[in-house]
């Protein structure tokens, strides 16, 4: 019998702390949310673009955060890459470009290319009390015993208007088509919504920096996603209905599938799940997967 | 000259200051010669500074589309 994994978001059965990584489960399969939320399976394996991408990400939030509390480039730089060394001792990076090092000279490339703010027309907010706006997390009523959670790394200026700051890496060349895949999307609707919500001011949107990870090099393109109010209003709008949907469903403990989404991005974790008879499939979870929760309310 | 990979295969708790600075001296070299190398020179795409936004890119963020400026 499968148990579901104790979750802070979850109480008595239901979820009700969300963000866009739990809607974005909602929507992809009521299955795979299952699975993924309620029980918390992952595969053994982490991919290794997940590893990668969250310990560049780290470093680089870390980067601003140092350099916020009044280290120099230099310092900020050597305190990121010392971490991510310990951090990464004794992991299998297990394919040609995403390598411990290439993640290291992707840091200091991208440090080299964007960290010296005075010269760049990016730089980091600051609150009304002074303080940079890094490291901000934030949770808003959605509605009754609906929160939406989440964390934005940086709040920057651009061309005199507020963007957050994201950042992404991919092992394929980056033009239009990488960034187009950012809008419908969302984490991103989530933070211009969220940015707008703690400034009480318009936020234009979210600059991406992705990041081409080569085996010889890294290339970045900046780029960015916009959202209007309009759309603001009815990401706000399509994710409460997410949200109630799959209430209904924890209501009733009946998770449809969706079968169009088992292909999407390569294959679904739990496809080899989904496709075998349904006596066969916790004896499958159990011995193909380890439980790790996914706790909106958790910074990560 | 300092082997990276024996920087890399060793323990980070071992790591000096000179280790690291090591490390980050070799990426920003090779940083360099990347951007040195033909048909990547500096002014492109990877270099610095995010330009300002005309007066007419800014009447387009506001607008619904998504716009790599």
């Amino acid at each position: 019998m499968l148990e579901p994994l104790p979750n802070n978001s979850v109480r008595d059965g239901q979820q009700w702390a969300w963000d866009a990584t739990s809607i974005t489960m909602a929507q992809t399969c009521p299955t795979y949310y299952k699975y993924k939320l309620i029980y918390g399976y992952r595969p053994k394996n982490t991919s290794i673009h997940l590893i990668f991408g969250q310990h560049y990400a780290t470093a680089l939030e870390h980067f601003y955060k140092y350099r916020a509390a009044g280290a120099s480039i230099e310092d900020a730089t050597r305190r990121v890459v010392r971490e991510t060394l310990a951090d990464t001792w004794g992991l299998t990076f297990d394919h040609a470009a995403k390598t411990r090092f290439s993640l290291i000279r992707s840091i200091v490339w991208y440090l080299a290319e964007f960290g010296d703010e005075s010269e760049s027309a990016v730089k980091t907010h600051h609150l009304a009390d002074g303080k940079p706006a890094v490291e901000l997390s934030f949770s808003f009523e959605m509605e009754e015993d609906i929160f939406l959670c989440g964390h934005l790394d940086r709040v920057v200026n651009y061309s005199d208007s507020l963007f957050v700051m994201d950042q992404k890496t991919t092992g394929g060349t980056i033009g239009t088509y990488f960034f187009d895949q950012f809008n419908p999307d969302n984490q991103m609707s989530q933070y211009s919504l969220a940015g707008k919500m703690i400034f009480h001011t318009p936020i234009k949107g979210v600059i991406i920096d992705g990041a081409q990870i080569a085996v010889n090099f890294t290339r970045f393109e900046r780029g960015f996603t916009h959202r209007t109010q309009e759309q603001l209003d009815e990401w706000w709008r399509s994710a409460l209905n997410t949200i109630r949907l799959t209430q209904h469903y924890m209501q009733i403990g009946e998770f449809p599938m969706n079968a169009t989404a088992c292909g999407n991005y390569g294959g679904c974790d739990f496809r080899n799940v989904c496709a075998s008879s349904p006596r066969l499939r916790e004896m499958k979870l159990k011995s193909d997967f380890i439980q790790q929760v996914w706790d909106p309310i958790e910074r990560r | 000259m300092t082997n990276i990979a024996e920087i890399f295969s060793r323990d980070p708790a071992t790591h000096t200051e000179s280790d690291i600075d090591e490390i980050i001296k070799i990426c920003r070299d090779a940083r360099e010669k990347f951007i040195a190398s033909p048909g990547k020179k500096k002014g492109s795409a990877a270099t610095k500074a995010a330009p300002k936004l005309t007066a007419k890119q800014q009447k387009l963020s506001g607008l619904d589309l998504d716009l790599k400026l």
